[in-house]
Protein backbone atom coordinates (compact mmCIF):
# COMPACT_ATOMS: atom_id res chain seq x y z
CA UNK A 1 0.00 0.00 0.00
CA UNK A 2 2.93 2.31 0.70
CA UNK A 3 4.03 1.97 -2.91
CA UNK A 4 0.54 2.87 -4.13
CA UNK A 5 0.58 6.19 -2.31
CA UNK A 6 3.97 7.02 -3.90
CA UNK A 7 2.63 6.09 -7.35
CA UNK A 8 -0.46 8.29 -6.88
CA UNK A 9 1.69 11.19 -5.67
CA UNK A 10 3.93 10.82 -8.73
CA UNK A 11 0.87 11.11 -10.96
CA UNK A 12 0.24 14.61 -9.63
CA UNK A 13 3.83 15.87 -9.36
CA UNK A 14 4.87 15.05 -12.94
CA UNK A 15 8.18 13.76 -14.31
CA UNK A 16 11.54 14.49 -12.67
CA UNK A 17 13.53 13.81 -15.84
CA UNK A 18 14.35 16.38 -18.53
CA UNK A 19 13.53 15.86 -22.19
CA UNK A 20 17.12 15.72 -23.39
CA UNK A 21 18.13 15.74 -26.34
CA UNK A 22 14.86 17.46 -27.43
CA UNK A 23 15.29 20.02 -24.66
CA UNK A 24 18.46 21.51 -23.22
CA UNK A 25 20.64 19.25 -21.07
CA UNK A 26 20.50 19.87 -17.35
CA UNK A 27 24.19 20.48 -16.61
CA UNK A 28 24.93 21.90 -13.14
CA UNK A 29 27.02 25.01 -12.79
CA UNK A 30 30.60 24.33 -11.79
CA UNK A 31 30.59 21.04 -13.62
CA UNK A 32 34.07 20.00 -14.65
CA UNK A 33 33.65 19.87 -18.41
CA UNK A 34 35.78 21.16 -21.27
CA UNK A 35 39.19 22.60 -20.37
CA UNK A 36 39.77 25.95 -22.03
CA UNK A 37 42.88 28.14 -22.31
CA UNK A 38 42.90 31.90 -22.32
CA UNK A 39 45.92 32.33 -24.56
CA UNK A 40 46.20 36.04 -23.81
CA UNK A 41 47.04 35.29 -20.18
CA UNK A 42 49.05 32.13 -20.88
CA UNK A 43 52.85 32.48 -20.67
CA UNK A 44 53.54 28.97 -22.01
CA UNK A 45 55.39 28.07 -18.81
CA UNK A 46 54.57 24.38 -19.29
CA UNK A 47 53.42 23.67 -15.73
CA UNK A 48 50.11 22.26 -16.98
CA UNK A 49 51.95 19.78 -19.19
CA UNK A 50 54.17 18.76 -16.29
CA UNK A 51 51.28 18.14 -13.91
CA UNK A 52 48.79 16.51 -16.33
CA UNK A 53 48.19 12.95 -15.02
CA UNK A 54 47.18 11.53 -18.40
CA UNK A 55 49.85 13.27 -20.52
CA UNK A 56 47.09 14.77 -22.66
CA UNK A 57 48.87 18.10 -23.08
CA UNK A 58 51.80 19.33 -25.08
CA UNK A 59 53.16 22.84 -24.75
CA UNK A 60 55.32 24.00 -27.63
CA UNK A 61 57.10 27.16 -26.56
CA UNK A 62 58.72 27.77 -29.96
CA UNK A 63 55.52 27.55 -31.98
CA UNK A 64 53.51 29.15 -29.17
CA UNK A 65 50.89 26.39 -29.13
CA UNK A 66 49.18 24.18 -26.60
CA UNK A 67 47.95 20.88 -28.04
CA UNK A 68 45.27 19.00 -26.13
CA UNK A 69 44.34 15.43 -26.97
CA UNK A 70 40.67 15.65 -26.07
CA UNK A 71 40.10 11.93 -25.62
CA UNK A 72 43.00 11.59 -23.18
CA UNK A 73 41.81 14.47 -20.98
CA UNK A 74 39.92 13.28 -17.89
CA UNK A 75 38.88 16.80 -16.81
CA UNK A 76 40.44 16.34 -13.35
CA UNK A 77 41.24 20.06 -13.06
CA UNK A 78 44.89 19.61 -12.05
CA UNK A 79 46.04 22.04 -14.78
CA UNK A 80 43.49 24.60 -13.61
CA UNK A 81 44.89 24.43 -10.05
CA UNK A 82 48.50 24.42 -11.29
CA UNK A 83 48.29 27.46 -13.60
CA UNK A 84 50.04 30.45 -11.94
CA UNK A 85 48.45 32.91 -14.44
CA UNK A 86 44.91 31.53 -13.95
CA UNK A 87 44.75 31.17 -17.73
CA UNK A 88 42.97 27.82 -17.66
CA UNK A 89 39.28 27.48 -17.01
CA UNK A 90 36.63 24.82 -17.27
CA UNK A 91 33.40 25.12 -19.19
CA UNK A 92 30.41 23.19 -17.86
CA UNK A 93 29.50 20.97 -20.77
CA UNK A 94 29.51 17.26 -21.49
CA UNK A 95 32.03 15.78 -23.89
CA UNK A 96 30.66 14.85 -27.28
CA UNK A 97 31.13 11.55 -29.05
CA UNK A 98 33.18 11.69 -32.23
CA UNK A 99 34.41 9.67 -35.16
CA UNK A 100 38.00 10.77 -34.63
CA UNK A 101 40.25 11.32 -31.62
CA UNK A 102 39.99 15.10 -31.61
CA UNK A 103 42.98 17.30 -30.98
CA UNK A 104 42.48 20.94 -29.98
CA UNK A 105 45.25 23.42 -30.62
CA UNK A 106 45.46 26.77 -28.84
CA UNK A 107 47.68 29.33 -30.56
CA UNK A 108 49.28 32.22 -28.75
CA UNK A 109 49.39 35.41 -30.77
CA UNK A 110 53.05 36.37 -31.19
CA UNK A 111 53.73 40.10 -31.21
CA UNK A 112 57.50 40.25 -31.70
CA UNK A 113 59.32 39.14 -34.87
CA UNK A 114 60.75 35.67 -34.78
CA UNK A 115 62.50 33.29 -37.17
CA UNK A 116 60.22 30.84 -38.90
CA UNK A 117 61.58 27.32 -38.41
CA UNK A 118 61.14 24.50 -40.88
CA UNK A 119 57.46 23.52 -41.41
CA UNK A 120 56.19 20.99 -38.87
CA UNK A 121 54.99 17.67 -40.30
CA UNK B 1 16.09 -34.16 -0.28
CA UNK B 2 18.73 -33.01 -2.72
CA UNK B 3 20.27 -36.46 -2.61
CA UNK B 4 16.95 -38.16 -3.45
CA UNK B 5 16.41 -35.90 -6.44
CA UNK B 6 19.96 -36.48 -7.52
CA UNK B 7 19.35 -40.17 -7.78
CA UNK B 8 16.18 -39.72 -9.82
CA UNK B 9 17.39 -37.12 -12.31
CA UNK B 10 20.50 -36.36 -14.26
CA UNK B 11 22.46 -33.29 -13.16
CA UNK B 12 22.78 -30.49 -15.68
CA UNK B 13 25.43 -27.77 -15.85
CA UNK B 14 24.11 -24.40 -16.96
CA UNK B 15 26.42 -21.47 -17.68
CA UNK B 16 25.00 -18.25 -16.18
CA UNK B 17 26.65 -15.08 -17.49
CA UNK B 18 29.01 -13.33 -18.26
CA UNK B 19 26.46 -11.85 -20.67
CA UNK B 20 23.05 -12.44 -19.17
CA UNK B 21 19.92 -10.26 -19.12
CA UNK B 22 19.54 -10.64 -15.34
CA UNK B 23 23.21 -9.89 -14.63
CA UNK B 24 24.58 -6.40 -14.70
CA UNK B 25 28.12 -7.56 -14.21
CA UNK B 26 30.29 -9.83 -16.38
CA UNK B 27 30.37 -12.69 -13.91
CA UNK B 28 30.14 -16.31 -14.96
CA UNK B 29 28.57 -18.99 -12.77
CA UNK B 30 28.60 -22.62 -13.82
CA UNK B 31 25.48 -23.87 -12.08
CA UNK B 32 25.03 -27.56 -11.36
CA UNK B 33 21.32 -28.29 -11.38
CA UNK B 34 19.18 -31.18 -10.37
CA UNK B 35 15.84 -30.37 -12.00
CA UNK B 36 15.23 -26.77 -10.89
CA UNK B 37 17.34 -26.94 -7.75
CA UNK B 38 20.90 -25.71 -7.70
CA UNK B 39 23.23 -28.25 -6.10
CA UNK B 40 26.53 -26.53 -6.77
CA UNK B 41 28.13 -23.54 -8.41
CA UNK B 42 31.53 -22.71 -9.77
CA UNK B 43 32.54 -19.08 -10.15
CA UNK B 44 34.75 -18.10 -13.05
CA UNK B 45 36.56 -14.77 -12.96
CA UNK B 46 38.68 -13.00 -15.49
CA UNK B 47 36.37 -11.47 -18.11
CA UNK B 48 37.20 -7.93 -17.08
CA UNK B 49 40.85 -8.08 -16.05
CA UNK B 50 42.68 -4.85 -16.93
CA UNK B 51 46.03 -5.20 -15.17
CA UNK B 52 45.52 -2.06 -13.10
CA UNK B 53 47.78 -3.13 -10.23
CA UNK B 54 50.75 -3.06 -12.57
CA UNK B 55 49.63 0.15 -14.28
CA UNK B 56 49.30 1.88 -10.89
CA UNK B 57 53.00 1.42 -10.17
CA UNK B 58 53.85 4.29 -12.54
CA UNK B 59 54.30 7.89 -11.29
CA UNK B 60 52.88 8.02 -7.75
CA UNK B 61 51.35 11.49 -8.24
CA UNK B 62 49.49 10.45 -11.39
CA UNK B 63 48.25 7.16 -9.94
CA UNK B 64 45.67 8.94 -7.72
CA UNK B 65 43.50 9.52 -10.78
CA UNK B 66 44.00 6.02 -12.11
CA UNK B 67 43.06 4.59 -8.69
CA UNK B 68 39.67 6.22 -9.06
CA UNK B 69 39.20 4.25 -12.27
CA UNK B 70 39.55 0.88 -10.49
CA UNK B 71 35.83 1.07 -9.75
CA UNK B 72 33.23 3.61 -10.78
CA UNK B 73 30.90 3.03 -7.84
CA UNK B 74 33.45 3.31 -5.04
CA UNK B 75 35.98 5.55 -6.85
CA UNK B 76 36.50 7.91 -3.92
CA UNK B 77 37.27 5.05 -1.54
CA UNK B 78 40.02 3.80 -3.82
CA UNK B 79 41.66 7.20 -4.12
CA UNK B 80 41.30 7.81 -0.36
CA UNK B 81 42.90 4.46 0.46
CA UNK B 82 45.72 5.22 -1.96
CA UNK B 83 46.26 8.72 -0.58
CA UNK B 84 46.22 7.43 3.00
CA UNK B 85 48.87 4.86 2.07
CA UNK B 86 51.14 7.52 0.61
CA UNK B 87 50.44 9.86 3.53
CA UNK B 88 51.67 7.19 5.92
CA UNK B 89 54.80 6.68 3.75
CA UNK B 90 55.46 10.45 3.77
CA UNK B 91 54.42 10.62 7.47
CA UNK B 92 52.01 13.46 6.75
CA UNK B 93 49.15 14.16 9.16
CA UNK B 94 46.03 15.10 7.19
CA UNK B 95 44.30 18.26 8.47
CA UNK B 96 41.07 17.73 10.37
CA UNK B 97 39.01 19.66 7.80
CA UNK B 98 40.26 17.44 4.96
CA UNK B 99 39.44 14.33 7.00
CA UNK B 100 35.88 15.59 7.52
CA UNK B 101 35.46 16.47 3.83
CA UNK B 102 36.69 12.99 2.91
CA UNK B 103 34.13 11.50 5.31
CA UNK B 104 31.30 13.52 3.71
CA UNK B 105 32.32 12.41 0.22
CA UNK B 106 32.82 8.78 1.26
CA UNK B 107 29.45 8.58 2.99
CA UNK B 108 27.77 10.25 0.00
CA UNK B 109 29.31 7.66 -2.25
CA UNK B 110 28.19 4.93 0.13
CA UNK B 111 24.64 6.28 -0.24
CA UNK B 112 24.84 6.14 -4.05
CA UNK B 113 26.36 2.65 -3.92
CA UNK B 114 23.77 1.24 -1.49
CA UNK B 115 20.88 2.87 -3.36
CA UNK B 116 22.21 1.31 -6.55
CA UNK B 117 22.47 -2.12 -4.88
CA UNK B 118 18.94 -1.85 -3.47
CA UNK B 119 17.63 -0.62 -6.82
CA UNK B 120 19.15 -3.60 -8.57
CA UNK B 121 17.72 -5.95 -5.93
CA UNK B 122 14.26 -4.46 -6.60
CA UNK B 123 14.80 -4.85 -10.34
CA UNK B 124 15.95 -8.47 -9.99
CA UNK B 125 12.80 -9.17 -7.99
CA UNK B 126 10.72 -7.54 -10.74
CA UNK B 127 9.68 -4.51 -8.68
CA UNK B 128 10.41 -1.91 -11.37
CA UNK B 129 8.55 0.98 -9.74
CA UNK B 130 10.59 0.66 -6.54
CA UNK B 131 13.76 0.54 -8.63
CA UNK B 132 12.74 3.86 -10.23
CA UNK B 133 12.07 5.49 -6.85
CA UNK B 134 15.43 4.38 -5.46
CA UNK B 135 17.25 5.67 -8.50
CA UNK B 136 15.45 8.99 -8.23
CA UNK B 137 16.80 9.39 -4.69
CA UNK B 138 20.22 8.31 -5.92
CA UNK B 139 20.10 11.02 -8.55
CA UNK B 140 19.65 13.72 -5.90
CA UNK B 141 22.86 12.50 -4.19
CA UNK B 142 24.67 12.40 -7.53
CA UNK B 143 23.60 15.98 -8.07
CA UNK B 144 24.86 16.95 -4.62
CA UNK B 145 28.32 15.42 -5.15
CA UNK B 146 28.44 17.02 -8.59
CA UNK B 147 27.83 20.42 -7.02
CA UNK B 148 30.66 19.80 -4.51
CA UNK B 149 33.26 18.14 -6.72
CA UNK B 150 32.25 19.04 -10.28
CA UNK B 151 31.72 15.43 -11.37
CA UNK B 152 29.19 12.70 -10.72
CA UNK B 153 31.48 9.67 -10.51
CA UNK B 154 35.17 10.58 -10.48
CA UNK B 155 35.41 13.35 -7.92
CA UNK B 156 39.18 13.97 -8.36
CA UNK B 157 39.07 15.63 -4.96
CA UNK B 158 41.81 13.71 -3.20
CA UNK B 159 45.41 14.75 -3.01
CA UNK B 160 48.27 13.25 -1.05
CA UNK B 161 48.08 15.19 2.22
CA UNK B 162 44.45 16.30 2.06
CA UNK B 163 41.78 17.32 -0.43
CA UNK B 164 41.78 19.66 -3.43
CA UNK B 165 38.34 21.22 -3.13
CA UNK B 166 36.65 22.92 -0.23
CA UNK B 167 33.03 22.80 0.92
CA UNK B 168 31.57 26.30 1.28
CA UNK B 169 29.11 27.39 3.99
CA UNK B 170 26.35 27.48 1.35
CA UNK B 171 27.16 23.91 0.30
CA UNK B 172 27.15 22.79 3.94
CA UNK B 173 23.64 24.01 4.51
CA UNK B 174 22.61 22.51 1.16
CA UNK B 175 24.02 19.12 2.23
CA UNK B 176 22.13 19.23 5.55
CA UNK B 177 18.82 20.20 3.91
CA UNK B 178 19.22 17.54 1.21
CA UNK B 179 19.90 14.91 3.87
CA UNK B 180 16.79 15.98 5.80
CA UNK B 181 14.66 15.63 2.66
CA UNK B 182 16.24 12.32 1.69
CA UNK B 183 15.72 10.84 5.15
CA UNK B 184 11.96 11.48 5.04
CA UNK B 185 11.56 10.08 1.52
CA UNK B 186 13.87 7.12 2.13
CA UNK B 187 12.11 6.05 5.34
CA UNK B 188 9.00 5.57 3.23
CA UNK B 189 10.93 3.36 0.79
CA UNK B 190 12.59 1.50 3.68
CA UNK B 191 9.15 0.45 4.92
CA UNK B 192 8.40 -1.06 1.51
CA UNK B 193 11.66 -3.02 1.66
CA UNK B 194 10.85 -4.20 5.15
CA UNK B 195 7.22 -5.16 4.80
CA UNK B 196 6.28 -5.66 1.16
CA UNK B 197 5.05 -9.26 0.64
CA UNK B 198 6.58 -9.49 -2.87
CA UNK B 199 10.03 -8.58 -1.64
CA UNK B 200 9.76 -10.84 1.40
CA UNK B 201 8.61 -13.79 -0.74
CA UNK B 202 11.60 -13.43 -3.05
CA UNK B 203 14.30 -12.77 -0.44
CA UNK B 204 13.48 -14.26 2.99
CA UNK B 205 15.40 -17.52 3.51
CA UNK B 206 17.14 -17.28 0.12
CA UNK B 207 20.91 -17.65 -0.12
CA UNK B 208 21.52 -18.17 3.59
CA UNK B 209 25.10 -17.68 4.78
CA UNK B 210 25.61 -18.88 8.34
CA UNK B 211 28.14 -17.03 10.55
CA UNK B 212 30.50 -20.04 10.53
CA UNK B 213 30.58 -20.28 6.73
CA UNK B 214 30.78 -16.47 6.47
CA UNK B 215 33.88 -16.54 8.68
CA UNK B 216 35.44 -19.38 6.70
CA UNK B 217 35.01 -17.42 3.46
CA UNK B 218 36.24 -14.25 5.15
CA UNK B 219 33.32 -12.16 3.84
CA UNK B 220 33.27 -8.46 4.65
CA UNK B 221 30.92 -5.49 4.70
CA UNK B 222 27.13 -5.76 4.56
CA UNK B 223 27.35 -9.47 3.65
CA UNK B 224 29.28 -10.20 6.87
CA UNK B 225 27.12 -7.87 8.97
CA UNK B 226 23.96 -9.59 7.68
CA UNK B 227 25.41 -12.89 8.94
CA UNK B 228 25.92 -11.60 12.47
CA UNK B 229 29.60 -10.59 12.20
CA UNK B 230 29.83 -7.14 13.77
CA UNK B 231 32.77 -5.61 11.96
CA UNK B 232 32.81 -2.11 10.53
CA UNK B 233 36.02 -0.12 10.16
CA UNK B 234 34.07 3.14 10.47
CA UNK B 235 33.95 2.58 14.22
CA UNK B 236 37.62 3.59 14.38
CA UNK B 237 37.62 6.05 11.46
CA UNK B 238 34.64 8.10 12.59
CA UNK B 239 36.06 8.99 15.99
CA UNK B 240 34.22 11.87 17.58
CA UNK B 241 31.01 11.09 15.70
CA UNK B 242 28.22 8.92 16.98
CA UNK B 243 28.23 5.73 14.96
CA UNK B 244 27.48 2.07 15.53
CA UNK B 245 27.41 -0.70 12.91
CA UNK B 246 24.23 -2.33 11.63
CA UNK B 247 24.17 -6.06 12.37
CA UNK B 248 21.53 -8.67 11.58
CA UNK B 249 21.52 -12.37 12.32
CA UNK B 250 19.52 -14.07 9.53
CA UNK B 251 22.22 -14.17 6.83
CA UNK B 252 19.76 -14.37 3.91
CA UNK B 253 19.18 -12.07 0.92
CA UNK B 254 16.54 -10.16 2.91
CA UNK B 255 18.98 -9.47 5.76
CA UNK B 256 21.63 -8.24 3.33
CA UNK B 257 19.15 -5.79 1.78
CA UNK B 258 17.94 -4.65 5.20
CA UNK B 259 21.52 -4.04 6.38
CA UNK B 260 21.95 -1.73 3.39
CA UNK B 261 18.63 -0.01 4.09
CA UNK B 262 19.65 0.74 7.68
CA UNK B 263 23.18 1.72 6.65
CA UNK B 264 21.72 4.35 4.32
CA UNK B 265 19.95 5.92 7.30
CA UNK B 266 23.18 5.76 9.36
CA UNK B 267 25.14 7.35 6.49
CA UNK B 268 22.60 10.16 6.20
CA UNK B 269 23.07 10.77 9.91
CA UNK B 270 26.88 10.70 9.59
CA UNK B 271 26.86 13.17 6.69
CA UNK B 272 24.62 15.52 8.65
CA UNK B 273 26.87 15.33 11.72
CA UNK B 274 30.04 15.86 9.68
CA UNK B 275 28.62 18.72 7.62
CA UNK B 276 27.38 20.58 10.67
CA UNK B 277 30.59 20.05 12.69
CA UNK B 278 33.03 20.77 9.82
CA UNK B 279 36.14 22.26 11.49
CA UNK B 280 38.16 25.09 9.99
CA UNK B 281 41.79 25.00 8.93
CA UNK B 282 43.96 24.00 6.00
CA UNK B 283 42.79 21.71 3.21
CA UNK B 284 46.03 19.92 2.59
CA UNK B 285 49.57 19.61 3.85
CA UNK B 286 52.38 19.65 1.28
CA UNK B 287 54.86 16.81 1.16
CA UNK B 288 58.42 16.63 -0.14
CA UNK B 289 60.53 13.98 -1.79
CA UNK B 290 59.69 10.52 -2.96
CA UNK B 291 58.05 7.70 -1.02
CA UNK B 292 60.08 4.98 0.68
CA UNK B 293 58.96 1.94 2.65
CA UNK B 294 55.84 -0.16 2.72
CA UNK B 295 52.39 0.28 4.23
CA UNK B 296 48.93 -1.22 4.60
CA UNK B 297 45.74 0.85 4.60
CA UNK B 298 42.25 -0.36 5.39
CA UNK B 299 38.98 1.46 4.70
CA UNK B 300 35.32 0.57 4.98
CA UNK B 301 34.12 0.79 1.36
CA UNK B 302 30.39 0.32 0.58
CA UNK B 303 30.92 -3.39 -0.02
CA UNK B 304 33.27 -3.92 2.93
CA UNK B 305 36.90 -3.69 3.86
CA UNK B 306 39.15 -2.28 1.15
CA UNK B 307 42.85 -2.94 1.61
CA UNK B 308 45.77 -1.22 -0.11
CA UNK B 309 49.33 -2.41 0.18
CA UNK B 310 51.95 -0.03 -1.22
CA UNK B 311 55.70 -0.60 -1.40
CA UNK B 312 58.03 2.14 -2.61
CA UNK B 313 61.78 2.30 -3.02
CA UNK B 314 62.44 6.04 -3.16
CA UNK B 315 61.78 6.57 -6.87
CA UNK B 316 58.89 8.24 -8.69
CA UNK B 317 57.58 4.82 -9.68
CA UNK B 318 56.17 2.63 -6.94
CA UNK B 319 57.46 -0.88 -6.60
CA UNK B 320 54.22 -2.70 -5.87
CA UNK B 321 50.56 -1.96 -5.20
CA UNK B 322 48.27 -4.72 -4.05
CA UNK B 323 44.55 -4.02 -3.84
CA UNK B 324 42.27 -6.39 -1.97
CA UNK B 325 38.74 -5.38 -2.79
CA UNK B 326 35.68 -6.38 -0.75
CA UNK B 327 33.79 -7.75 -3.77
CA UNK B 328 36.59 -10.26 -4.39
CA UNK B 329 35.85 -12.17 -1.18
CA UNK B 330 32.10 -11.59 -1.20
CA UNK B 331 31.58 -12.93 -4.72
CA UNK B 332 33.46 -16.13 -3.79
CA UNK B 333 30.94 -16.73 -0.98
CA UNK B 334 28.22 -17.11 -3.64
CA UNK B 335 29.29 -20.73 -4.09
CA UNK B 336 28.23 -21.35 -0.47
CA UNK B 337 24.95 -19.41 -0.79
CA UNK B 338 23.37 -20.90 -3.88
CA UNK B 339 23.26 -24.67 -3.19
CA UNK B 340 19.69 -25.66 -2.37
CA UNK B 341 18.03 -22.65 -3.98
CA UNK B 342 15.88 -22.55 -7.10
CA UNK B 343 17.33 -21.53 -10.45
CA UNK B 344 15.04 -18.46 -10.55
CA UNK B 345 16.51 -17.16 -7.27
CA UNK B 346 20.05 -16.91 -8.64
CA UNK B 347 19.76 -13.27 -9.86
CA UNK B 348 18.29 -12.07 -6.54
CA UNK B 349 20.94 -13.87 -4.45
CA UNK B 350 23.76 -12.62 -6.67
CA UNK B 351 22.55 -9.02 -6.57
CA UNK B 352 22.09 -9.22 -2.77
CA UNK B 353 25.86 -9.79 -2.50
CA UNK B 354 26.35 -6.59 -4.54
CA UNK B 355 29.04 -8.00 -6.81
CA UNK B 356 31.36 -5.53 -8.49
CA UNK B 357 33.43 -7.23 -11.15
CA UNK B 358 35.32 -4.02 -11.84
CA UNK B 359 36.70 -4.22 -8.29
CA UNK B 360 37.04 -8.01 -8.29
CA UNK B 361 39.17 -8.26 -11.40
CA UNK B 362 40.89 -4.87 -11.30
Amino acid sequence: MAMLSIVLRNLITGPVTTRYPEGPADIPEGNRGRVDWNMEACTLCGLCQKRCPTLALKVDKKAGTITLEVFRCIACGVCVDACPQEAIGMIAETSRPGYFKDVRIYQKEVTEERDEGPPQP
Amino acid sequence: MIKERDEMSRTTIIPFGPQHPAFLEPLNLSLKLSEETVIGAEINYGYNHRGLEKALTSDFRRSIYMCERVCGICSFFHSTAYCQSLESLFQVQVPERARYIRTIMMESQRLTSHLLALGHTAEAIGFESLFMQLFRERESIMRMVNDISGNRVHYSMNAIGGVRRDISAQQRSDIVSRMDGLEVRFEELAKIFEKDPTIRARTVGKGVLTPEIARSYGVVGPVARASGIAQDLRETYCQGLSFRPVVREEGDAYARSMVRVEEILRSIDLIRQTASELPGGALNIPFRGRPTGETFTRLEAPRGELLYYVRAKGTTDLERIKIKTPAFVNVAALSAMVPGCEMADIPVITVSVDPCICCTER
